[in-house]
């Protein structure tokens, strides 16, 4: 089993909702894992998960893309080797790759190791942390089926992510990767990303109206 | 990314000891005394590199499980082989103290501090060597120019305690114009691993440029990730190679002809030895500062002719 999220980027806006819920639900209660000592000071804390807005080509072929950007939870994740205390490490049963803090020493070289740049420092603890894929909402029975899933997925209000087993081929995230040909980010790097994308669909031709005159004309109309 | 103090203190030092304790050996071999305060200096960095690793954990009480990960970390077999070498580094220097010159016994404790001294350098340098996302450092030359750059600076450091010797000063020249070289092919492999940061597989968007979007909360991370850091100007990129050039290589060379002519080869050969010291910790800081990583594609500095784009383009 390999959990996964998949992001429609036909779907996202780039409305941020899931960067906002991310660090709500980490950070809520008494012993939230993300520390968010000064929400009204430094608007760039720490996330686990952001929302990358990259424009691409020249004028006027040019395209903006909203890409939420969280843990890969990499078949091959180079962060778990690197670990000498093995603090970091992958989950058999269903492929989610976890931080240990308690023996976590704060090396840092997990976050070197990681070719995506999701994991972050916390300062105040002095351990690595990262995204968890919610665990403790997708493996808390006492939640509604509907809200076991990660709290990004969940509230994404245009259900551009979605969350499952790719490696069900009878899943919803399994067959859109296959039918949709998803890709991940940096695949040169050879870390095996879990977390997909599916594509944009392409841009349409900019034909001007003296091109389509021209034509007409050359056609003879 | 940021040059974190500690492991500036860890490589250079336990480098510079380990070239230290490879010269020594050689004096050994060639039936020479040996110094026991040159062994003791090296010791003293080995022991000052080691502990100002620890510095760098920030989670103190986590260190108990460091070796955890021997198998696969080459993090944990740091741990393990400088732990070793350490031991033997003062075995030796016990050796050189309880029977000062040649004596029985030394030749095998010294042979044996070189080849750990050897082993440690070579594990240290693979723990940078070993990570494919940061682009600059994967690659042999990150092995080789540390290596011998540790050589180089502990022949250099050596040769005031032994007095002349003109086959370790040749030794060290030899070193030296390698490490050039190297060091040459390393400043060009920085260049393109920064030149390489891939926005189009980063982002499944084929076509470029490619430019960021400040879009309030996707500023870089630099307090949280510090794989990352603001791009180093040129202009002190090519001030610190000019410094390394000259108190490594300019310098050095200079002072080897003076110490011909002028007579005086130990003083000449400490202020030597300071020179490679300080052109060795310059170039491990740039070795840091200057290292591009994969995830530089997303992370761009403001530029301020343009604000709320960013400034880089891919």
């Amino acid at each position: 089993m390999q959990l996964t999220i998949i992001t429609d980027l036909n779907k996202c806006v780039g409305c941020k909702s899931c960067q906002v819920s991310c660090k709500e639900h980490n950070t809520s209660g008494a012993f939230g894992p993300l520390p968010d000592a000064n929400p009204y000071e430094e608007a760039d804390g720490m996330w686990w998960n952001r929302v990358v807005t990259m424009e691409s080509g020249e004028y006027p072929n040019t395209a903006v893309m909203y890409l939420p950007k969280a843990c890969m939870h990499c078949y091959d994740a180079p962060c778990v080797p690197v670990c000498p205390t093995k603090a970091s490490y992958k989950r058999e049963d269903n492929g989610v790759v976890l931080v240990d803090y308690d023996s976590c020493i704060g090396c840092q070289l997990c976050m070197w190791a990681c070719p995506y740049g999701v994991r972050e420092f916390d300062e105040t603890e002095g351990v690595v942390k990262k995204c968890t894929m919610c665990i403790d909402r997708i493996e808390d029975e006492s939640l509604a089926a509907e809200d076991r899933q990660p709290a990004c997925v969940q509230s994404c209000p245009t259900h551009a992510r979605t969350f499952g087993d790719l490696d069900d081929p009878t899943s919803e995230v399994a067959q859109l990767v296959h039918a949709r040909q998803g890709f991940t980010l940096l695949p040169e790097l050879g870390a095996r990303p879990a977390v997909h994308y599916l594509p944009r669909r392409p841009s349409p031709a900019i034909i001007s109206a003296e091109t389509v005159d021209a034509h007409m004309e050359s056609e003879g109309y | 990314m940021k040059a974190p103090a500690p492991l500036l203190l860890i490589t250079v030092l336990q480098g510079l000891s380990g070239g230290m304790a490879v010269a020594l050996s050689i004096e050994v071999i060639r039936g020479k005394p040996v110094s026991p305060i040159a062994y003791g200096v090296a010791l003293a960095l080995a022991l000052i590199g080691g502990g100002a690793s620890f510095t760098h954990m920030h989670h103190f009480s986590a260190g108990r499980y460091m070796l955890r990960g021997w198998r696969t970390s080459w993090l944990s077999r740091e741990a393990i082989t400088t732990g070793l070498y350490i031991a033997v580094l003062a075995a030796t220097l016990w050796w050189t103290v309880r029977a000062p010159g040649v004596a029985v016994g030394i030749g095998w404790w010294a042979g044996w501090a070189a080849a750990l001294g050897l082993f440690a350098m070579w594990v240290t340098a693979m723990v940078y060597a070993s990570i494919p996302a940061m682009r600059s450092w994967h690659s042999p030359l990150t092995v080789v120019t540390m290596m011998t750059t540790g050589i180089l600076g502990g022949f250099m450091v050596v040769l005031p305690f032994i007095g002349e010797s003109a086959s370790l000063t040749i030794a060290s020249l030899v070193v030296m114009a390698l490490w050039l070289g190297f060091r040459g092919l390393q400043f060009r492999f920085f260049v393109d691993a920064r030149q390489g940061v891939n926005a189009a597989t980063a982002t499944g968007l084929s076509r470029a440029p490619h430019r960021l979007q400040d879009s309030g909360t996707t500023k870089p991370p630099y307090r949280s990730q510090t794989q990352i850091a603001p791009d180093l100007p040129a202009l002190t990129r090519h001030l610190a190679m000019a410094a390394i050039l000259w108190w490594v290589v300019v310098l050095p060379l200079g002072l080897t002809l003076l110490a011909h002519v002028l007579k005086a080869p130990i003083t000449i050969a400490g202020i030597r030895a300071a020179s490679v010291v300080t052109g060795s910790f310059i170039d491990r800081w740039l070795f840091f500062r200057d290292a591009t990583h994969s995830s530089r594609a997303w992370f761009a500095d403001l530029g301020p002719s343009k604000p709320g784009l960013a400034g880089a383009k891919f």
